[in-house]
């Protein structure tokens, strides 16, 4: 299929009106051409999951690269196209997780300090906002990061995950809350 | 607050960068990898597309307040009963939004009419009116400022009052009256297409589950506590039609079969009315001042395990020293029901403590919250007792790492799970 004359810069625009469901709609009846559309949709979330398990950003993308590729072959058994994001997190975890696991290097707990995960390329600030993000609930981080790491509008965010604007609104809310504790808690 | 907490998030994203090489990489290994071969598709995931339907067509509801729990505590039914029938367990439910519609139970064998008719507010909250052969039996309503859920008895002017967590006050925000949950709770499950059908002149299309349930005792109310049905015996069929050309739910029902004590029963969800216009004058402003409280509990005691220590510790009093062999509301009531019968008959059978025995209720429905949000609990009433100072009793998962323990003499613990392990291999 000619995926690869895509204009992946025009991905994102051309993707606005179309949700996560729908796209995986289109992916399953046979257009792959899609799916480059939610790569491109997901792609600083799984890195930002690979990124907080490898610490090594050549790594993480080998790594966010496994876990499309994973979510690409077992797109068939999602059983609820709304929660495309999250399980896709998920899988980029495991995907990390097993990259991890070949160079015999454990990977940090989820709770280790931010000085103990350094990536090389965060700074320490962003190191513990990372952590934070990581904090939140699922459905939380979701739109966090496709709203402030993707760059897509509130309205957009809404019709990728399939909620209402006025659900991201106060998600998007609570979220910046509960990231504001936990990172006062930490620079306590 | 002025904290430039979102320029840094985008900041941060900034730097985790994009690379435009990484959608033609992964589609090339695709296209190497599985070539022409279509991807392989489970037997629940299908082209149905109500979901959409629902989500294209209607104007969702304004966010609803929402609160769950029973007029079974209402009600009382404890007193010497041996089960608790699914007709009460559906009033142990409320929910609220800006939707109104009527529940029905209808039982094989029942003679009365049990109907409650439920109104949801995002602006003045919940209320829930269930009648009994026409007649009002109970009143449950929250009041979203105090954040409190109270349920009355109108034959003995009590109340009992549950007190809400701020987190929770905010999920029932989020999560209620919202019409998609419905569906969203079916299209997670392996679920069936009906097809197109015909309810009161509407053209409906529907989908069917065996998997569903109303949870015993929930916080988000009918219309999105619909989940696993874990833990209830027998087979229960769910179907949800939804109005093919407006996108709204129209009906849902619950066919339950009947299992050990239980009859057969069909709960019934329907005459919605989504999106209306509902003044304060349709909600109560509080509790009535010759109304006295019977029962209070708190959420927040639930979560961190102290109210349910307290309903156990009851429990634990009037057994002996044992425990209930199973958390779940079904469970404890009836075994409660058998320990009074068998006390009644030696001639010693106590004055029941109201409040405890709705913690204890309480506290076996919160077994069942943690059950569907993925906390693991395990419960070991059934070897426990209370002399089993440091066996597990029940515990459940806090975060990766760390799960709360409570053990055989009461007492509450986290544990790593390294530690749990251990534990639990005694």
């Amino acid at each position: 299929m000619p995926v690869l004359g895509l204009e992946t810069c025009f991905l994102k625009d051309i993707s606005v009106l179309q949700s996560d469901g729908e796209l995986i709609d289109a992916v399953l009846g046979g257009d792959r051409r899609a799916f480059a559309i939610l790569i491109k949709r997901y792609e600083q979330s799984v890195r930002a999951v690979t990124l907080s398990v490898l610490r090594d950003a050549h790594l993480a993308q080998d790594a966010a690269q496994d876990a499309f590729v994973k979510a690409y072959e077992k797109l068939g058994a999602l059983r609820r196209a709304g929660a495309f994001g999250p399980w896709l997190l998920k899988i980029s975890r495991r995907c990390a997780l097993d990259i991890a696991g070949r160079r015999r290097e454990a990977p940090l707990p989820e709770d280790a300090t931010p000085e103990a995960r350094s990536t090389g390329l965060l700074d320490e600030e962003k190191e513990r906002l990372l952590a934070a993000v990581f904090k939140l609930p699922e459905s939380e981080r979701q739109v966090v990061m496709l709203r402030y790491f993707s760059g897509y509008s509130v309205k957009e965010v809404a019709d990728i995950a399939g909620r209402s604007v006025g659900t991201v609104t106060k998600q998007l809310s609570r979220a910046r809350r509960q990231l504001r504790t936990s990172l006062q808690e930490v620079e306590l | 607050m002025n904290d430039n907490l979102e320029s840094r998030l985008e900041d941060l994203g900034r730097t985790l960068g994009t690379d435009d090489s990484m959608a033609p990489r992964v589609m090339d290994r695709i296209e190497k990898t599985f070539g022409d071969q279509p991807i392989e598709t489970g037997t629940a995931r299908r082209g149905f597309s109500v979901r959409r339907l629902v989500m294209n067509r209607i104007s969702k509801c304004a966010a609803a307040a929402v609160i769950v729990i029973g007029l079974i505590v209402a009600y009382g039914t404890l007193r010497g009963t041996g089960g608790v029938s699914w007709a009460q367990v559906l009033q142990q439910v409320t929910a609220s939004g800006t939707v109104t519609y009527t529940i029905q139970a209808i039982g094989a064998e029942q003679a009365e009419d049990l109907r409650t008719e439920v109104i949801q507010s995002s602006d003045y909250g919940t209320r829930m009116d269930t009648y009994l052969d026409g007649n009002l039996a109970g009143q449950a309503f929250t009041l979203l400022d105090e954040g409190v859920f109270v349920t009355l008895m109108p034959w003995n002017n009590q109340y009992t009052a549950v007190k809400l967590t701020d987190a929770l006050r905010e999920e029932i925000r989020l999560s209620s009256g919202d019409p998609t949950r419905m569906v969203d709770a079916f299209l997670q499950s392996d679920y069936a297409e009906l097809g197109r059908s015909e309810i009161d002149g509407i053209v409906v299309e529907g989908l069917e589950s065996r998997e569903l349930m109303l949870a015993p005792a929930v916080f988000a109310g009918p219309i999105a506590s619909l989940s696993s049905k874990s833990g209830h015996p027998g087979a229960v069929r769910a179907q949800l039609w939804v109005d093919v050309a407006t996108g709204w739910p129209v009906e849902l029902t619950l066919d339950i079969a009947g299992a050990e004590e239980n009859e057969p029963v069909q709960i019934v969800l329907s005459s919605f009315a989504w999106d209306v216009e509902l003044g304060p004058e349709a909600f109560p402003a509080g509790i009535p001042s010759d109304y006295s409280a019977l029962a209070t509990v708190d959420v927040a005691g639930l979560e961190s395990g102290e109210e349910i220590v307290a309903g156990l510790a009851y429990f634990a009093e009037l057994s002996g020293g044992t425990y209930p062999t199973q958390m779940t509301v079904r469970d404890v009531v009836g075994e409660l029901g058998a320990i009074h019968q068998t006390l009644d008959a030696q001639g010693a059978a106590p004055e029941f403590d109201d409040n405890l025995m709705i913690k204890l209720k309480y506290a076996a429905a919160q077994v069942g919250q943690l059950e569907d949000q993925g906390k693991e609990p395990k419960y070991y009433g059934q070897t426990v007792t209370a002399s089993d100072a440091d066996k597990v009793l029940l515990r459940w998962k806090l975060n990766d790492t760390q799960y709360r323990v409570i053990f055989g003499n009461l007492r509450i613990e986290d544990v790593t799970s390294a530690r749990l392990t251990e534990l639990e291999a005694q």
